[in-house]
């Protein structure tokens, strides 16, 4: 059973909330339990859900159209540093964070 | 979170396995399934449609480079996704000092979806899961809701927020767990 102070850090750190040394002291408390880590992994689905109440929009069409165009650009060039390439710091930092680098 | 398979899931992860090898197609097919959602997101946090489609741009960006860190064994890909678009949105609300503008609209806005809401122009799926978040909003409270709010959409600190409510931290990290995890526990109910 998590306690509930845990149980609020893993609510903050699945929205990226901790800082610092909280952040830093949760990342060792995940490690190597699996039962916070599946908290964690939970609250975040459960956040993330709440974009589907949004109100309808359509994304704007030029979009898809230039992010193709600047792949192939990057493709062209050799610039892109493709997907293959490990993430080293996604093994230690909280994932949901990890997208902000 | 339903543990039953979900072929929208599957199609999901299937296509982002596909964008990790570098395919252009599976990656535009995974914009079309998601982008909509994404924008809505952007659109939400910043308020602004100029700012929204560069936020979802540079979200798209990152995840054609990043395809390959994401793990389905933690998180569905629309979740990946959301959080990518989300950070991206907090770099620009942080950077611009926006946040002004999403703390007045905060307190109150999230609480209310008419039941006139464009729903209809929504692919089934999609309805479906607005039916039931929003259901399952409807049953936390309306504090709890705030605090969420300002959470994910405002960019804000779990600090700023005590001080924008003029709560103790821990009433709104409380509220926040509470929050969240009776969404959680009512969307598993719904199969969701």
């Amino acid at each position: 059973m998590i306690d509930e102070t845990l149980q609020d850090q893993a609510a903050l750190h699945a929205l990226g909330l901790l800082e610092g040394s909280e952040a830093a002291a949760f990342q060792a408390a995940l490690k190597g339990n699996a039962e916070l880590q599946a908290m964690v992994d939970e609250i975040a689905e459960t956040a993330a859900s709440i974009t589907h109440a949004l109100p309808a929009a359509k994304a704007p069409t030029e979009v898809l159209p230039r992010l193709l165009a600047q792949i192939r650009a990057e493709r062209l060039h050799g610039t892109t540093p493709r997907a293959q390439i490990a993430d080293s710091e996604s093994s230690w930092m909280p994932w949901a964070l990890a997208a902000s680098i | 979170m339903s543990a039953t398979p979900n072929p929208e899931r599957e199609r999901d992860v299937e296509l982002l396995a596909r964008v990790a090898k570098g395919d252009e197609q599976a990656f535009a097919q995974f914009y079309k399934r998601c982008a909509d959602g994404l924008y809505g997101l952007a659109l939400k946090m910043m308020n602004d449609s100029g700012e929204a489609e560069d936020v979802l741009q540079d979200g798209f960006s990152y995840m054609w480079k990043k395809a390959a860190t994401y793990d389905p064994a933690r998180s569905s890909p629309f979740t990946w996704a959301v959080m990518i678009v989300r950070n991206k949105a907090i770099d620009r609300l942080r950077a611009r000092q926006r946040q002004a503008r999403i703390l007045d609209k905060a307190t109150t806005e999230f609480l209310h979806f008419t039941d006139a809401d464009d729903v209809s122009s929504r692919e089934p799926v999609r309805r479906e899961q607005c039916a039931e978040v929003r259901a399952a909003l409807a049953e936390i409270p309306g504090d709890q809701k705030q605090v969420i709010e300002l959470a994910f959409f405002g960019g804000l600190t779990h600090d700023q927020i005590a001080q924008r409510l003029e709560a103790p931290l821990g009433t709104i990290k409380a509220r926040i767990r509470r929050g969240l995890l009776r969404m959680r526990d009512i969307l598993k109910e719904a199969g969701a």
